[in-house]
């Protein structure tokens, strides 16, 4: 299933589950929710951390913490 | 007589609560321990307008109750405490009403635990700029009324705010009908032990770890009824967590109608994380801050080092020439000005720190150096330290506060000493004229330069490697997350930053600042008295009874006694001594030498390094400063751990004299090792 960590620039999408894992609760903390639209945009210079739109804020993220953000 | 009210603050990162309370609290703070963690507790006091004081408490910030490390554990052991000591009697909760949705998550979890709130909605004018129209009825009602609208950073409605706390805040009905996922069975077995009310309990068994004031067997009955009942923790707390949001989604639309929503970033914001752009801007600022550090706090230094002889100078005119008059003059003023001659640079560099983060600049920073400094175990937070500490590491390691992760934040404390600081400069100076010699390479470098220049990079590596170990032998204290928010940038509060500053200054002069003062007296006592101080030989001319030439002083004798221990490395027991002194400041070494060398003039380099030069070995007769000493002392002084200014300080931010030793004991044993190999392979 594709995952946040494979977004690209601009590229918007929904999220359809946040996997369980260790930031699972971090995450959900911060407001990425399952039916939540988002959009990618920026990636660091060495391709992480990425940063997310969601809700009118922007998050960043690592790619191992992006890859529980499953998509629609 | 009733107890001062304890009001406690709460509220996301980035919502404006430092602003807040320093707008209540003004300069009337003072900062504090919390036991076995190393967040600094803040109390303020607020005075209201019929003369009421308030003692007011700055809890951390965080997004969730649901603790997830210790650090963000003192929240809610403050809250549920049991002890009405550490337990406030009110809260006052901010809100961020450009991020209302984020909010409300921490609000709703303080509401169902039942707590006397007071809501106070902040950043309206922001709000309303971004075309969002926020129904402030709704929110009444949401809140019972009890809910204040202010902007922190011009200051209005802080007048309302100070009123409405002269009664007392009340505990307001919960109106969220949210189930616990907790089975009332299970609920009912931990009321049957634990005097607690029924929405309490889910705190309770979710987060017991954190909550200190629990007894033993309090503790093992919680973890046993989660075991029996298969409660599952992590699941729970998720559940809630994505219940509450919902709740949250029904009611938003009726409490704001949000312009768009999904947005785009800035153009000018994504320069800074562009992979040219916002390396050179970040590459910028740190040459700025660095110069900052180091010359722009050269004057006030200077100033301070005058001051400070003048006074010493004065007091010995005037003064009666005993023991007490050379411990005043020689021991403590000199520890004084060794403590305040600090304050320039950590009052500059925590300026510029507070302007990064206020702006919200920092975040960016961390999105630029967080891959890279995550593969040797350190956060994108700890360029900033690092950085520093090529000026001085006393504000650096002060700085590593900035940085989250338990983990992360000790390892760059306990490497930023490695970098080069400017300390080292006099000694580095000194033995490259001595052993480098004045030339050019390929016509245009030159070679002492480069030599200096191959120090630093020394001391950088040696920084990143250090890190790289210590990741890898310290115990990962939970794991790293980064999911950080990057909050618009702004022009920073001034106000804010002022206080700041005056804070980082107070907590260094205050804590750090007995410890070196301490020091100091001792280092003066060591090398002022001797052996034969209680001999019956007729005192030094002009020197106070009891005291002894540098040689005779129980520094000196350590000094000798210490030769056939650092004999490996080719030093001698001048260098010895030299190398007991200066543990009270690197540059101390050069005046040291000059003593032993009976120069007139301390700060007569020129005079010392010709003394140096001509210095024969006692037992071959051959020159002693050759190269390869020269280097095995330059080597030595990149990585030995030879200031008790920055031990203090590691003392004071890691609350524990553990690491600081850990630090002199790994660093003096790398300066040692590296420099008897330099002086084997070179000699």
């Amino acid at each position: 299933m594709k995952t946040a960590a494979q977004l690209k620039i601009n590229e918007t999408a929904r999220i359809a589950e946040i996997q369980e894992g260790y930031c699972c609760q971090k995450l959900i903390e911060m407001g990425l929710l399952p039916g939540q639209q988002i959009k990618l945009s920026r990636i660091a210079p060495f391709g992480e951390p990425i940063c997310l739109l969601v809700h009118g804020r922007e998050l960043a993220l690592r790619k191992k913490e992006a890859h529980h953000v499953l998509l629609q | 007589m009733a107890s001062t009210r304890k009001i406690a603050l709460l509220g996301n990162p980035n919502v404006g609560k430092s602003s807040l309370f320093n707008c209540l609290t003004n300069l009337r703070q003072k900062t504090g321990n919390y036991p076995g963690v190393t967040v600094d507790k803040k109390i303020g006091y607020c005075t209201l307008s019929n003369n009421e004081r308030l003692e007011l408490q700055d809890l951390p910030g965080l997004y969730s109750l649901f603790a997830k490390s210790i650090d963000e554990g003192v929240v809610i052991n403050t809250l549920l405490h049991t002890d009405h000591h550490v337990r406030p009697t009110e809260l006052i909760v901010l809100l961020d009403a450009t991020r209302l949705r984020q909010s409300l998550l921490l609000a709703y979890q303080l509401l169902k635990l039942g707590l006397p709130v007071l809501f106070v909605v902040n950043k309206m004018d922001l709000a309303a700029q971004s075309g969002n129209h926020i129904n402030q009825e709704a929110i009444k009602d949401l809140f019972h009324e009890q809910v204040i609208f202010i902007n922190a950073r011009t200051e209005e409605g802080i007048d309302a705010l100070k009123e409405r706390l002269i009664d007392p805040i009340e505990r307001i009905p919960t109106n969220i009908e949210a189930q616990n996922f907790i089975p009332n069975k299970v609920t009912d077995k931990v009321q049957e032990n634990l005097d607690v009310e029924r929405d309490n309990v889910l705190y309770y068994l979710l987060q017991y770890p954190y909550l200190s004031f629990l007894k033993n067997e309090q503790r093992v009955y919680l973890q046993r009824v989660i075991e029996e009942e298969r409660v599952n923790v992590a699941q729970i707390m998720r559940d809630v967590t994505v219940q509450l949001y919902h709740k949250m989604d029904e009611l938003l639309p009726g409490i704001i109608v949000q312009k768009e929503q999904i947005a785009s970033t800035n153009k000018l914001d994504q320069l800074t994380t562009h992979p040219i752009w916002g390396n050179l801007i970040f590459i910028s600022l740190l040459l700025l801050i660095f110069q900052a550090i180091f010359a722009w706090a050269a004057y006030p230094m200077d100033w301070i080092d005058q001051g400070f002889a003048r006074m010493s100078q004065f007091f010995e005119q005037i003064l009666p020439n005993s023991i007490i008059t050379d411990a005043f003059v020689n021991g403590i003023i000199p520890g004084l000005n060794g403590v305040l001659i600090f304050i320039p640079q950590i009052a500059i560099l925590f300026g510029f720190i507070a302007i990064l983060e206020e702006s919200g600049y920092m975040a960016r920073v961390v999105v630029l150096m967080d891959k890279l400094f995550q593969h040797v175990g350190l956060s994108g937070r700890s360029i900033v330290p690092l950085i520093s500490g090529v000026a001085c590491a006393i504000p650096a390691v002060m700085a590593a506060r900035t940085i989250a992760n338990p983990k992360e934040r000790l390892i760059t404390i306990l490497v930023t000493p490695l970098m080069s600081c400017s300390a080292r400069l006099p000694v580095y100076t000194v033995l490259i004229a001595l052993v480098v010699p004045n030339k050019s390479v390929f016509g245009l470098l030159n070679l002492q330069g480069l030599v200096l220049f191959a120090m630093y990079v020394i001391g950088t590596i040696a920084a990143l490697l250090a890190s790289l170990i210590l990741k890898w032998i310290l115990k990962q204290q939970g794991t790293s997350t980064l999911v950080m928010e990057l909050t618009n940038l702004q022009i920073p509060k001034w106000k804010n930053v002022g206080i700041e500053m005056l804070e980082k200054v107070k907590i260094f002069t205050f804590q750090a600042g007995r410890i070196i003062l301490v020091i100091s007296v001792i280092l003066w006592v060591l090398a002022s008295f001797g052996p034969g101080s209680l001999s019956s030989d007729s005192p030094q001319v002009n020197k106070p009874a009891y005291t002894v030439p540098l040689e005779e002083s129980f520094a000196g004798i350590l000094g000798k006694k210490m030769e056939p221990v650092i004999a490996p490395l080719g030093f001698d027991w001048k260098i010895g001594m030299a190398l007991i002194t200066s543990f009270a400041a690197r540059e101390v070494f050069v005046g040291t030498l000059s003593t032993i060398y009976k120069l007139a003039d301390e700060d007569d380099t020129q005079g010392l390094i010709q003394k140096l030069a001509n210095e024969k070995r006692p037992k071959t007769g051959q020159l002693m400063y050759t190269p390869a000493l020269g280097f095995s002392l330059l080597i030595f002084y990149a990585f030995a751990m030879q200031c008790m200014s920055t031990l203090a300080i590691v003392y004071r931010e890691t609350k524990s004299w553990k690491w600081p030793l850990v630090q002199l004991i790994y660093m003096t044993g790398a300066a040692y090792f590296f420099a008897w190999i330099t002086y084997v392979m070179l000699s």
